[in-house]
């Protein structure tokens, strides 16, 4: 339960501007989705990965940056619960 | 304005019922979209062909909504009689999966979406199927993947592969889980040979494993696949792909299990053919006798008697326990295109129970809707005999439905009364037809009888007092 109610708040945390959409999507599920695509969702997959790939690069080089903060605050309020 | 308690998931909006009617109070946001997505070209075909239910904007109700901070309504039409997919059989699981996928590809075209995938969206008009969840419909946002994806393989895709491949009636499953079949439950139920089947590797032991992967990850994946650029198309491929794959899962039982299945049924039913119209007719008269809004015809087997009783019933319920027997009539009703006979799997010793978020989310079988008249022929010596069921508390339930009763009484004479009482100890004394006419008259009036196979079976015509 506490595990469940950490993951709602993780998710309203990070997806704030999906609050629309009252379902979790399942993050490898979405993932899946480039996969199934097959030929078609190859272009995807290949931008999606070169990002994941270059990510750490670009966070070195701006560690201040507000887009690192977030990563670190729900994994607390996570264990408090 | 009574709410429907089963609706409340989605905060957007709120199914009310009032004098007899159906209505859905909508938010600013949700009769906002309602309004654009009711005036696509598509909304607008797939209501005329009777897919969506029928729907109108109101104001019936203008006084109730801006009270309680609703910005409009729309009022529904009524769909018979309620029910879950955990009473569907297979053909009617993987109609109902095909008709949201159909309704998705559809939508996709016109730039919409379905937001969820649950499939209790979909109901009934005897054996077509429509989707009711009006505001699951909305403008598909560029760059997102299909949100309801993975609902759509708990509640559709992994229930009728686990029938089709294992052979598992997906039944219990889905009422043991209201939300469906979880992927990880999914993935340990398949043997390693499963995933050389169709769809198991990528749907089940693929999605298992990024399931497992990502769940503890913080990333926003679905920003992350926009900015990579995932397109609809993607969706539409996938969509095409399961629709393939629904389309070629069958029943998980071979031919000849199936005509094995037949034979015995006939031979179960001890009637000669003489006596067999004698109970047709017995039947045909009963259900004449005054107009019938609702007949529930319990332990229907294969439906004789439910599509007699249809000739002249305006809506009929067919209930057996066992998924063969409603698979058979569901395809049979299919093909003969009939409208008002509604087959679903029930266990009346077992029959479905009041559950979800406080008992309220799914309803018993009985909260559903009143039946005129029930039958249940060749149905009481089952229960009494093998479910062991006291015959007083059948009639006691029997007398709660407020119906008139059609009801065969099997004596001991009868070779499958014997059959079933052969390796058991016979502790039902209860068990008698002088103990049976006594229960049936406390609440009931027997309005005619007919003897049949030699007194061996009592047909009862019965009238509620």
């Amino acid at each position: 339960m506490l595990r469940f109610a950490a993951a709602v708040l993780l998710y309203s945390l990070f997806f704030p501007a999906s609050a629309f959409a009252y379902l979790d999507p399942g993050t490898g599920s979405m993932l899946l989705q480039v996969l199934l695509a097959g030929l078609a969702g190859l272009a995807v997959a290949w931008k999606y990965l070169w990002k994941q790939v270059t990510r750490p690069f670009k966070r070195s080089s701006g560690e201040n940056s507000s887009e690192a903060k977030p990563n670190e605050e729900p994994e607390t309020n996570g264990k408090a619960q | 304005m009574q709410h429907e308690s089963g609706s409340f998931r989605d905060r957007s909006n709120r199914v009310v019922y009032h004098n007899g009617e159906v209505y859905r109070m909508l938010d600013s946001d949700a009769l906002a979209s309602w309004r654009d997505i009711s005036a696509t070209e598509f909304f607008e075909r797939a209501l005329k062909r009777g897919d969506i239910v029928a729907t109108a904007e109101t104001d019936q109700l203008a006084a109730e909504s801006s009270a309680r901070k609703w910005a409009g309504a729309l009022k529904h039409e009524r769909i018979p009689f309620v029910s879950y997919p955990y009473e569907w059989c297979f053909g009617m699981l993987k109609d109902a999966a095909l008709l949201h996928l159909d309704l998705l590809l559809e939508a996709l075209e016109e730039g919409l979406m379905i937001k969820d995938s649950s499939a209790y969206n979909i109901q009934w008009r005897g054996t077509k199927p429509v989707f009711i969840d009006t505001p699951s419909f909305e403008k598909w946002n560029s760059g997102e993947p299909w949100i309801a994806y993975r609902q759509f393989c708990e509640m559709f895709l992994f229930p009728l592969m686990l029938a089709s491949y294992k052979g598992v009636p997906f039944n219990t499953y889905l009422r043991g889980d209201i939300d469906g079949i979880p992927v990880e439950v999914c993935s340990r139920l398949l043997s390693f040979r499963d995933y050389f089947r169709r769809g198991c590797f990528s749907h089940v032991y693929l999605q298992s494993k990024l399931q497992k992967r990502y769940s503890d990850s913080n990333r926003d994946v679905k920003s992350e696949l926009s900015s990579a650029g995932f397109h609809a198309e993607l969706i539409k491929i996938n969509v095409r792909k399961l629709k393939k794959l629904v389309s070629g899962l069958t029943i998980g039982i071979s031919k000849t299990t199936w005509s094995d299945y037949e034979a015995v049924s006939i031979s179960n039913d001890t009637y000669t053919e003489g006596n067999q119209q004698q109970k047709a007719d017995f039947v045909r008269s009963a259900v004449l006798s005054k107009p019938q809004s609702m007949v529930w015809d319990l332990g229907c087997n294969t439906g004789v008697y439910s599509r007699i009783a249809a000739e002249s019933a305006e809506q009929v319920v067919a209930m057996d326990f066992d998924p063969l027997a409603v698979e058979k009539l569901y395809q049979t009703l299919k093909q003969a295109s009939s409208g008002n006979v509604l087959p679903l799997v029930v266990n009346i010793a077992n029959a479905s129970p009041a559950q979800g978020w406080r008992g309220g989310e799914r309803k018993r079988l009985e909260d559903r809707g009143k039946p005129s008249l029930v039958l249940g022929l060749a149905l009481m010596h089952h229960l009494v005999l093998s479910a062991n069921v006291p015959l007083d508390q059948l009639m006691g339930w029997l007398a709660s439905l407020q119906a008139d009763l059609v009801l065969e009484f099997v004596t001991r004479h009868d070779p499958m009364v014997k059959k079933l009482l052969l390796n058991k100890t016979d502790n039902y004394s209860d068990y008698t037809i002088e103990n049976f006419e006594e229960l049936i008259q406390q609440h009931h009036q027997i309005k005619s009888r007919v003897e049949l196979n030699n007194r061996q079976r009592v047909l009862y015509h019965c009238i509620a007092r």
